[in-house]
């Protein structure tokens, strides 16, 4: 068990992923640099603010301290951000008044001590219990039933709760009539959208928990909840955001390895490390099948050479099994091509099982080697058939193919990075950008979300998607613009943005999956990405 | 609708004229970009295939004779020299499963729009000769058919397109093309390879004059009243 000082913990290492255990009474609630993760945006995985919404909010409305992270988690909830009063949404008054932009107003001053913690916004529920107390003199009790009642929504009931209500805010004689209906009319509209504080509060404490976990221990942060991913929705996203992620934050997650022989994500040499069943199409029980082989014969597979390693252990994995290995980098620690590995893999598929096995049995020192000692030594002493003159011409294609590969073995950065897409959701050891020429650009996605700063921005990107959208208001309104999402190795701009006076001439350049460099400058409210000119990369193998 | 499916020029050269019978002695292909229709020639497929039963006397017969000659011919070198490289090929089925390997390298992701992921097959004269031997490799080898099945260029059709209404070039055959268009090959001709980069240069060209040719303006509302 490992402690620190902060009043974290933690125990039992569970398949090299440590459990984060916080001591709850003892953990700070006003640590600086997590507080200033969270209002700067960076909430992926953070409980309640792991989604793009989420982590714009948290960004826009900067919470440093447990009230407002309570009031964050209040009004990024549907009902919120729905309620549209006077052309814009609570959520957004809410920002705009906390920043200074909006006035802080009040409906009457009596309201002032109940709504000042949330800037004139009735974001609770019990803010409505308090202006009932306040102003009616309910006690706290009738003032839930009264909230209840409204949130009924019955006529009857309503009406006969508007009244009393009424009566009992002339008795008490801090509003007059007109002011107590407004009141009422309010509360009766927060009822859509305002949210339990004390449920606020605990979502918010979980939330600066995973927060908190997230800013000191990111290593086992990222790797509890890679290995978690494949429980979500969509995990391939889920894996792509919390790479990226992770790499913002100088975290490489590194490809699957097997002499690690990791199941799962696991923590080696002070990263996240893929498992050998993240791999796409090698499930639990293929890879135990390998495991055992290897844990049976004792194999070292770090002193293994590829065409051995191929003899030793082909026959023992399914074919998609070894593909993905060799696809999703498993095998590089042989240092042989990936190209090379799949080639000489499907030579070998193609012989006999009793030739595999033969293989395995001997200690050849090169594949060729086996080849030409099946053709030598084994077919000359078995029987011989209406097939053995089929399978001799085979071992000697093998032979020859080994010898004259009729195409170029080299890994290519682009198939490369298309292998990892398909077998690990993400690009890890290279893009496709590098077979490009980017001398022309001076910034990388990374750099741009850690802030770079120049009249002229130039960033080397692949386009991953383009959303068209109609401009709804302003000059422009009823012309077309678009959002992109870019990506490059080192990490995704999810916010690049396209006027609607530069995407008519940019559209037919901005196509998903091209690869480009989008010049601009930063939008300096948003943060975002605003191109301004794209144009085609030449390829620079 | 933008392309981004890669070209596959290929072409094999085989032991006889029938494409339902002949043993292919030889495939090269060469990928080109579909974006900017760059030809990479790094990238190109090569191997020579040893023909089934080429040990044999029963192999030789007349037919198969004239072939070897020809090619021999064509080469510059002897009779015997061929039927060496032949023999010192890779043997079908390798060779074949090589290829598929091969093309796989070039399938694009699957997407709305896009539901055939495959290279394009283009060559010269390719529907009536190389893609039924292809076919029938696949078939031999069980491997299915590793390249689009859909779309399909064969440069053939495609100059005829263009020229069959003009007095020259005089035929449409490959050679006499080499001479008319004064393509400079690089390597020997009917060599598989030498013949991809040249079909592939003819392909691209035209190609590039297609598109120049083309434009949504020309055609939309073209038909329109």
């Amino acid at each position: 068990m490992i402690e620190f000082d902060c009043g974290c913990k933690f125990t039992k290492k569970e398949n090299g992923c440590p459990l984060f255990e916080p001591y709850l009474d003892k953990i700070r609630l006003t640590c600086s640099h997590t507080w200033d993760m969270i209002a700067s945006g960076n909430t992926k995985g953070v409980f309640q603010l792991d989604s793009n919404l989420g982590q714009s909010l948290s960004k826009k409305s900067g919470p440093h301290k447990m009230d407002e992270l309570s009031d964050l988690m209040a009004i990024l909830r549907p009902g919120c951000m729905d309620s549209i009063v006077d052309g814009k949404s609570l959520t957004q008054h809410y920002i705009d008044r906390k920043h200074g932009r909006d006035e802080v107003t009040y409906l009457h001053p009596a309201l002032e001590p109940i709504l000042k913690t949330t800037y004139g916004i009735m974001v609770y529920q019990e803010e409505a219990l308090g202006i009932a107390r306040d102003i009616a003199g309910y006690n706290l009790q009738e003032a839930e039933l009264l909230r209840k009642a409204i949130g009924k929504k019955k006529v009857e009931l309503m009406a006969k709760v508007k009244t009393e209500f009424l009566e009992k805010t002339k008795e008490y004689n801090i509003v007059n009539k007109e002011e107590g209906e407004e009141i009422f009319s309010w509360i009766e509209k927060s009822q859509r959208y305002s949210f339990n504080k004390s449920h606020s509060m605990s979502y918010a404490h979980n939330g600066y928990l995973t927060a908190f976990a997230k800013a000191h221990f990111p290593i086992a942060f990222f790797t509890s909840w890679l290995k978690h991913a494949t429980g979500k929705q969509k995990p391939a996203e889920e894996v792509e955001e919390l790479v990226n992620n992770a790499r913002l934050m100088d975290i490489d997650v590194m490809p699957p390895s097997l002499p690690y022989l990791n199941r799962s994500f696991k923590i080696v040499d002070g990263c996240p490390r893929y498992g050998m069943t993240n791999i796409k199409g090698v499930g639990r029980s293929a890879f135990d099948q390998v495991l055992n082989k290897i844990k049976k014969e004792k194999y070292d597979l770090a002193k293994f050479t590829w065409d051995q390693f191929l003899m030793k252990l082909g026959r023992h994995m399914r074919k998609d099994c070894f593909e993905g290995f060799i696809l999703a980098g498993a095998l590089d620690y042989l240092k042989v091509p990936r190209n090379k590995m799949i080639y000489d893999f499907a030579l070998y598929r193609d012989f006999r099982k009793h030739d595999r096995e033969y293989l395995e049995e001997k200690n050849f020192n090169s594949f060729k080697d086996g080849i030409t000692s099946i053709l030598k030594d084994k077919i000359p002493n078995e029987r011989r058939t209406a097939w053995t003159n089929k399978f001799i011409d085979l071992f000697n294609g093998a032979l020859v193919a080994l010898d004259k590969p009729p195409y170029s073995l080299v890994d290519l950065p682009s198939w490369k990075a298309k292998q990892e897409r398909d077998y690990l959701s993400v690009e890890l050891t290279c893009t496709e950008i590098d077979e490009y020429d980017t001398t022309q650009a001076n910034c990388t996605c990374r750099e741009f979300i850690q802030g770079f700063a120049s009249p002229s921005i130039a960033i080397a990107i692949k386009v991953n998607s383009v959303r068209e959208w109609t401009v709804k208001r302003g000059k422009n309104k009823g012309s077309k613009m678009a959002f992109l999402k870019v990506s490059d190795g080192t990490c995704s701009l999810d916010n690049a943005t396209v006027f609607s006076n530069s995407w008519d001439k940019l559209k037919k350049v901005l196509i998903t999956d091209s690869i480009l460099l989008l010049r601009g400058t930063r939008d300096e409210d948003q943060g975002s990405f605003l191109v301004k000119n794209a144009q085609k990369l030449t390829s620079a193998i | 609708m933008i392309n981004t499916r890669w070209y596959l020029c290929f072409d094999f050269e085989t032991d006889g004229k029938k494409p339902e019978e002949c043993n292919p002695v030889e495939l090269a292909a060469v990928p080109i970009n579909p974006e900017t229709l760059e030809i990479k020639k790094s990238h190109a497929f090569n191997t020579i295939i040893r023909p089934p039963g080429i040990d044999t006397e029963e192999y030789f017969d007349p037919e198969r004779i004239k072939t070897i000659e020809w090619h021999a011919s064509h080469a510059g070198c002897t009779y015997e020299e061929i039927v060496e490289k032949w023999k010192d090929g890779m043997d079908q089925k390798t060779a074949w499963k090589n290829f598929c390997a091969y093309c796989k390298k070039y399938m694009v992701d699957k997407k709305p729009g896009q539901w055939f992921p495959q290279p394009i097959p283009v060559g010269y004269n390719i529907i009536g000769y190389d893609l039924l031997i292809a076919r029938r490799l696949a078939k031999a080898h069980k491997t299915g058919f590793p390249m689009g099945e859909v779309n399909k260029i064969d440069i053939y059709d495609m100059l005829f397109s263009w020229m069959e209404n003009l007095y020259e070039p005089f035929d449409l055959k490959m050679d006499t093309l080499r001479q008319w268009l004064g393509l400079t090959s690089e390597g020997q001709a009917h060599s598989a390879l030498a013949d991809v980069f040249e079909e592939a240069e003819i392909f691209v060209r035209f190609m590039k004059f297609q598109r120049k040719q083309s434009s949504v303006e020309k055609f939309k509302g073209a038909f329109s009243r």
